[in-house]
């Protein structure tokens, strides 16, 4: 019997895979090798570090507290740094005296 | 509100509804039926009640008794029980013996002294509940005076209490059924015995009984000795005490009243003592030097301030 087409054999393929599959690898290295020729890393920054000329002031809400008295200066009272303003005096609610209930009998000695 | 005041067992009785019902009116005028009715069984001093007839057979046998009488009776032997025999109503005789041989209204100072020996002791009343005959030994009296009103006065406002709040005073001697209707509790003053108009303390009751026993008011000469009506029954004579007057806060009126009268006869001392190992009763002496004595227990129901104001 005589083959009207010749396939081709299988050594022959395999062949041919291993060397289009070795191609593309050099290709591929040799392209990474020339883009990083191209574009140089870029130097590792640090983290930021925030300089400040004066100390960090916290804003506070403000706290109500209750004005001072204006108690008369003695030697053992020691002035403090005066205010930028007045806090707010808050408002206190004294709840009604509770009045003492009228007895509605009496206990004695028997009458 | 609605109250009935009229005089009953020897004393003023106020029987109070915290309500506005018109029922409320036939529940009063029932509880002061039920204290007349009472007096007429349980008076030593009318000679046509039960009790009169049972001491008049001291000594010759059961007698059978209805069924007031039987558990006034059974009351009593219940506080004198519980008082370890202080509080007894074996102590008819010895009354009669200090003079006190009529209602306390008509008593006269200056009779003769009678002779003063120790009560019969009450465990001989024999008692047979199948026949409810109740058997009296020769010699003995009873009488109810340290019982009969708290516990009548108890059994009123516990019948009212079925339907209304109630507050019923018989003489001094309170039962409250429950709070009144808004849900506060009762105020009771304590009379300061030394200055009978003013108060020692504003007690709030909700439940139970609060009783005064006390030597200021019943008390009479006799051959130029004063006497009172809270008998010794070791003594057969007026107690000697340094108490003028106790209160006593109970879950039921008969159980302070026989503590309030327990605590009277023993004196400070030994009645602090036995109030002691009785931590459910709160108690307010006043001696009769003056002294005020209060248990830890009676701050419980004292009424307070609650925003005092401080002096100076």
């Amino acid at each position: 019997m005589n083959n009207q087409s010749r396939k081709p054999a299988r050594n022959d393929v395999t062949g041919l895979k291993w060397a289009i599959s070795a191609t593309a690898l050099a290709v591929t290295i040799g392209g990474w090798g020339w883009l990083a020729a191209q574009n140089p890393p870029e130097p590792v920054t640090a983290v930021a570090v925030v300089e400040q000329s004066a100390p960090t002031t916290l804003q506070l809400p403000a706290v109500p507290t209750l004005v001072p008295l204006n108690v008369p200066s003695s030697g053992s009272v020691t002035a403090s740094a005066p205010a930028q303003s007045q806090p707010a005096v808050r408002e206190v609610t004294i709840p009604a005296p509770v009045t003492r209930p009228a007895p509605m009998a009496r206990t004695r000695s028997s009458r | 509100m609605q109250q009935l005041s009229f005089r009953a067992m020897g004393s003023a009785i106020t029987v109070i509804i915290d309500s506005d019902d018109s029922a409320a009116r036939s529940a009063l005028t029932a509880a002061r039926k039920t204290f007349l009715r009472y007096e007429r069984i349980l008076s030593r001093f009318r000679p046509h009640s039960e009790l009169s007839a049972l001491n008049r057979h001291a000594g010759h046998g059961p007698v059978r008794v209805g069924q007031t009488l039987w558990r006034a009776v059974q009351q009593a032997l219940w506080a004198a029980r519980l008082s370890d025999g202080w509080v007894t109503p074996a102590v008819g005789a010895a009354l009669i013996a200090a003079g006190y041989d009529r209602d306390f209204s008509a008593l006269a100072n200056g009779s003769a002294a009678g002779e003063s020996k120790p009560a019969p002791d009450w465990r001989l009343i024999e008692c047979d509940p199948r026949r409810r005959t109740i058997s009296l030994p020769a010699g003995m009296q009873l009488d109810f005076g340290g019982s009969a009103k708290g516990w009548t006065a108890a059994l009123v406002a516990r019948r009212l209490g079925r339907r209304f709040p109630a507050l019923v005073d018989a003489g001094g001697d309170i039962a409250v059924s429950g709070p009144r209707r808004d849900g506060s509790p009762w105020p009771v003053e304590v009379a300061d015995p030394h200055a009978p108009d003013q108060g020692l303390e504003l007690l709030l009751i909700r439940r139970g009984g609060v009783a005064t026993s006390g030597i200021d008011y019943r008390r009479w000469q006799q051959a130029g000795r004063w006497q009172h009506h809270l008998i010794n029954p070791h003594t057969g004579a007026p107690a000697v005490t340094d108490l003028l007057s106790v209160t006593v806060v109970a879950p039921t009126l008969p159980l302070a009243e026989m503590a309030a009268k327990t605590v009277l006869l023993r004196g400070a001392e030994n009645g602090l003592r036995w109030l002691q190992a009785r931590p459910h009763l709160a108690a307010l002496l006043v001696s009769t030097d003056g002294h005020v004595i209060r248990t830890p227990a009676l701050e419980h129901y004292c009424w307070r301030d609650p925003c005092p104001v401080s002096g100076g």
